[in-house]
């Protein structure tokens, strides 16, 4: 077992040498950052979730299984870091604020195309933020942080092919929700 | 391969993830040329798909790892902090809790009632004391014979201290009272010889003494003992050691001695 993966070196926090989870930290916390983005749309408060994550990672590190997978059992805690402090303020306000786009729109003032995509672009992420929280968060967990299916299905208790399933009717939703923005 | 809608979408999927065999792919592009229109449907969801990787999102601030950092020492002292002595636990956790605190009273009375001696033991321990007993003695009846008086002194202190002296100690310390060149240690066996005052043959040895002792401090000393212990067969011996006697301090000591056990 190669001493420097997730497994092995949650495994050493486990057993006591915490100060192996800077290297994990180092590997997760931007991917906790963007799914937390992803879910909440706000970069202090992701932040706050990013620790809130590390640490109830060092409060139940005694539960990592020794047959565990690292990825899944932290974007578990992950997800159940969001739904508490979700729980606590119900839906979030999610800004209508565009301002990178419209810079880069101002940029590429002259370019057709480019406009044209970023409006898309600008009624993907609106019809991204009306998902309801479950379909955003799968769609956070497969498309943005990349985690396979069969760890994702691992994760929600189902089957791989009936997460596929899901995510394609989540892509379709989304797809004729942001084409009808743009009508 | 049989493929069906689903099973396509699947592979479909797959194919995003960059998850799937050669012949899986063949598979699924045979199935979409026959079927257009999930052709479309795909190819449609495809470009949302691909849509998603345009989505740009914000780093987090550095002060997001510097609080990582402050966590991490946080814990690693407190950890420090939190290591227990193991006394200290058991002590906080007995008083936190009466039922603990009821168990490990239980706990102790049993250990106490498993430890009690059995009938054994008790004579077993009645034995080794009678041993120790004996080794006294026998210590005691060699020191009184050594030269220097310390060690007489010694023996007869330590016979003083015997709960039960058998009739060896008693005569070593009434030899000792009447023969000791050294008035100390004569003066230490009286006392000795005081704790066994209820013994027949110790009071006549002490009215005895009365005869053969010669020294003014040992009479005075042996008569305040005859008094104390209030021997009134004594009074005899001091009558005739009064006549005896030149020193005008014994007979005033004599006289007293004879006044106080006549009139209790």
């Amino acid at each position: 077992m190669n001493l420097l993966e997730d497994h092995s070196l949650m495994l050493k926090v486990k057993e006591g040498e915490v100060e192996k989870l800077n290297l994990l930290y180092k590997r997760y916390s931007r991917r906790f950052f963007g799914f937390f983005y992803g879910m909440t749309n706000d970069g202090a408060t992701s932040e706050d979730l990013v620790q809130n994550v590390f640490m109830r990672i060092l409060k139940y590190k005694h539960t990592y299984k020794e047959n565990g997978d690292f990825e899944v059992w932290a974007f578990q805690m992950a997800r159940n870091v969001h739904h508490d402090h979700y729980r606590k303020n119900k839906r979030y306000a999610f800004q209508e604020d565009m301002n990178p786009y419209e810079e880069r729109l101002s940029e590429n003032i002259n370019q057709e195309v480019e406009m044209e995509k970023s409006d898309e672009l600008n009624y993907l992420q609106k019809a991204l933020a009306n998902l309801s929280e479950e379909k955003r968060e799968l769609i956070e967990l497969v498309r943005f942080q990349k985690v396979k299916y069969a760890k994702v299905a691992e994760m929600l208790g189902v089957t791989e092919s009936a997460i596929k399933v899901r995510v394609h009717r989540i892509l379709k939703e989304l797809r004729e929700s942001y084409i009808k923005m743009d009508v | 391969m049989k493929i069906t809608n689903k099973k396509a979408e699947e592979l479909w999927q797959d194919k995003l993830a960059g998850n799937i065999s050669e012949n899986e792919e063949k598979a699924l592009k045979e199935f979409l040329l026959s079927n257009p229109e999930k052709a479309k449907e795909l190819k449609d969801l495809e470009q949302t798909w691909d849509l998603f990787e345009e989505i740009e999102r914000p780093e987090p601030s550095d002060s997001m790892n510097a609080r990582f950092e402050g966590m991490m020492a946080a814990y690693v002292e407190k950890q420090k902090e939190v290591r227990p002595n193991v006394l200290d636990w058991i002590v906080a956790q007995m008083t936190k809790s009466w039922q603990v605190g009821l168990a490990s009273l239980a706990m102790g009375l049993f250990i106490g009632w498993w430890m009690l001696p059995s009938q054994d033991q008790k004579q077993d321990i009645a034995q080794l004391s009678s041993e120790i007993q004996s080794m006294k003695e026998m210590m005691m009846l060699t020191l009184i014979e050594q030269p220097k008086a310390q060690e007489r002194i010694r023996a007869v202190n330590m016979a003083a201290e015997m709960p039960k002296a058998d009739e060896k100690v008693i005569n070593a310390l009434i030899s000792t009272l009447n023969h000791d060149d050294n008035i100390n240690v004569r003066l230490a066996s009286l006392e000795s010889l005081l704790r066994y005052a209820d013994e027949p043959d110790v009071r006549h040895a002490l009215v005895d003494a009365l005869k053969m002792q010669e020294s003014p401090l040992m009479l005075v000393a042996i008569a305040d003992v005859l008094v104390a212990i209030q021997e009134k067969s004594s009074v005899d011996a001091m009558e005739k050691l009064k006549e005896n006697t030149e020193d005008e301090f014994v007979k005033e000591k004599l006289n007293e001695s004879i006044e106080t056990l006549k009139n209790t």
